[in-house]
């Protein structure tokens, strides 16, 4: 019987995953001890805000399958609203992050118990379309969000015993924060995708009639899982507003979803591992293209096909449907069918 | 108890297929819905489960009117439906499978020992239960069917086709099973192409042509007439 692929998936398995995931902690709690490189961190960082936003998002299409092009807006919900808490009211980037979460979510179950009417590629379409509107409408609010010329905002500070100590734009302390929300936020996926809410949102993505026939209520389920994934996006902006100090529509536009949904296909979809390679190669792989200019990202372009034409599961997306792509594994479930019945047999 | 149906009508767009069906399912018997492909068996199934809005009708359980409520209420109130084809979670684990048919219930204690009871009735969902559903054999896959929607703890089952591709072998341990299920108590409305197998084991049975019930008796009874013999039988 031909049960390599389930084999090398056990085998992969049997590896301490805690040893392995606290070992790669502790290499990027060091790293900046060993490099000190303004630019690096900086790509770090944003890297890092891509991992929690993909995180997000792979919570909404990659369990629950529901596609979203026009995720940048509740990046955009959460970054605006400490933006405009900041500069309005002068609320300050530790007050503010509940309301971020809290707005993202918020506007991700309004906006999903609306869009949730549909399925697939309509979906898609109607999410892209939000995308879109939510950046022309920060665009021409420009009595609220400052229109294009965007908001500037206060960096955050920490109050120790005896000073403030102030991020300002120095790259560090932003890395150990980031590093600290993407852990939060992989404690909160990884919880969620083992729970019942979890099975249920693979179990609505796989087939919603059956589903549906085991008492799971596929509307409930599917906008919860839309408004995690939108206050996800809320905490990531919260994240970028502070770390940029200065929010504007561009950093939110189209380019932007369709950025995060190539890096959680890339990833592949449902991998925790993945969303966060992913956010890491794709970020990485443009800036050390760089020298190459114009050609970057023609280069960029080439990763992806080449990725999409050898290993269309993703990179971690891998060895759970390796089976079912098997052309012999047909064969197989014949055999084992036959074999099935002689055991019944005796 | 008893789920009664009484005139059930429904329509893909102008097209009617369920042109008013009435049927009466009891708590540990079994009861046949037989007929053509494209008679209306798996639409008068999915609609009982709540997933195909009613256009008219109603349904009675245990004395309770089922009207416009969702699939997952229906599925509470204890009327679980294994869709055609199988449908199991290809991805999920054989396990993982399982606890989703316990969706509903939050007890662990009590799902596990529901575990432990649908393995007892196919052991070789033991055998995989770590295995990812999509690797099983398609009988195997069958009974994971069955056995998640035993999870849910059903007073009446409905089943769309098990015997659907299967070894002749394969399917009589699933009846087998079925019967097992039914002694203790369960009602199961068993919807087959597979006329002999569903009359042979149906104390009641329905015959379906075009949207209609045209025809209905005792499982036994039917077997012998002669129109059952001719159009379904093959005889």
């Amino acid at each position: 019987m031909n049960r390599r692929g389930i084999g090398l998936y056990q085998a992969t398995k049997k590896i301490p995953r805690r040893a392995v995931n606290v070992f790669i902690l502790l290499i990027l709690f060091a790293l900046p001890l060993f490099d000190r490189n303004q630019y690096h961190l900086e790509v770090l960082v944003s890297a890092g805000i891509f991992a929690i936003l993909v995180l997000g998002l792979n919570v909404m299409t990659g369990y629950c399958g529901l596609l979203n092009l026009g995720y940048a807006a509740f990046f955009a919900a959460g970054a605006y609203t400490y933006a405009i808490l900041n500069v309005r009211f002068g609320w300050s980037f530790w007050v503010s992050l509940p309301a971020c979460i809290i707005s993202a979510g918020a506007f991700g179950l309004a906006f999903g118990s609306c869009a949730l009417r549909l399925k697939g590629d309509y979906l898609a379409v109607v999410t892209l379309g939000f995308g879109e509107i939510t950046r022309i409408a920060l665009n021409n609010m420009d009595s609220l969000t400052g229109g294009p010329n965007g908001l500037t905002v206060a960096h955050p500070a920490l109050w120790l015993p005896h000073k403030r100590l102030a991020f300002g734009i120095n790259s560090l302390p932003y890395y150990y924060l980031t590093l600290l929300a993407i852990l939060v936020t992989v404690i909160i996926v990884s919880r969620l995708s083992s729970s019942r809410f979890g099975r249920a949102w693979i179990a609505i993505k796989e087939d919603e009639v059956a589903a549906a026939c085991l008492g799971i209520h596929t509307g409930k389920l599917k906008l919860l899982a839309f408004c995690i994934g939108s206050a996800l996006a809320g905490f990531a902006g919260w994240l970028f507003a502070g770390k940029q100090g200065f929010v504007s529509p561009e950093s939110f536009d189209f380019i932007t979803s369709i950025m995060l949904t190539a890096m959680l296909v890339f990833g592949g979809m449902g991998s925790i591992p993945g969303a966060i390679v992913a956010a890491l190669a794709l970020t990485i792989i443009p800036e050390v293209l760089r020298p190459l200019q114009q050609y970057r990202m023609f280069f960029f372009g080439t990763v992806m096909i080449v990725m999409m034409l050898f290993r269309p599961q993703g990179l971690f997306g891998g060895v759970r449907i390796f089976e079912e792509f098997r052309p012999e594994s047909e064969r197989i479930r014949q055999e084992e069918d036959e074999a099935l019945g002689e055991d019944l047999r005796q | 108890m008893r789920l009664k149906v009484k005139n059930l009508h429904i329509s893909y767009g102008k097209i009617e297929v369920l042109k008013g069906i009435s049927l009466e399912i009891s708590q540990g018997k079994i009861t046949a819905l037989v007929g053509a492909n494209g008679a209306g068996k798996s639409t008068a199934l999915m609609a009982i489960s709540g997933i195909l809005p009613l256009k008219e009708g109603s349904m009675e359980f245990d004395g309770k009117t089922l009207e416009r409520i969702r699939p997952d209420e229906i599925t509470a109130s204890g009327v679980v439906q294994v869709p055609e084809g199988r449908r199991v979670f290809r991805r999920l684990t054989v396990f993982e499978n399982l606890q989703l048919g316990a969706f509903l219930r939050r007890n662990d204690h009590t799902v596990k020992e529901d575990i432990e009871r649908v393995f007892t009735l196919f052991p070789i969902l033991s055998k995989r239960k770590s295995q990812e559903a999509g690797t099983l054999s398609g009988g195997e896959q069958q009974m994971l069917a069955i056995a998640r929607a035993l999870m849910a703890r059903p007073k009446i089952l409905l089943l769309d086709e098990p015997s659907l591709g299967l070894a002749p072998l394969v399917v009589e341990k699933i009846f087998d099973v079925l019967l097992k299920i039914q002694s203790e108590g369960v009602g199961i409305l068993l919807v087959e192409q597979n006329a002999r197998w569903a009359l042979e084991v149906a104390s009641w049975a329905y015959v379906i042509e075009t949207g209609r019930i045209v025809l209905e008796g005792p499982g036994s009874q039917l077997l012998m007439n002669d129109r059952v013999r001719s159009a379904y039988l093959g005889e």
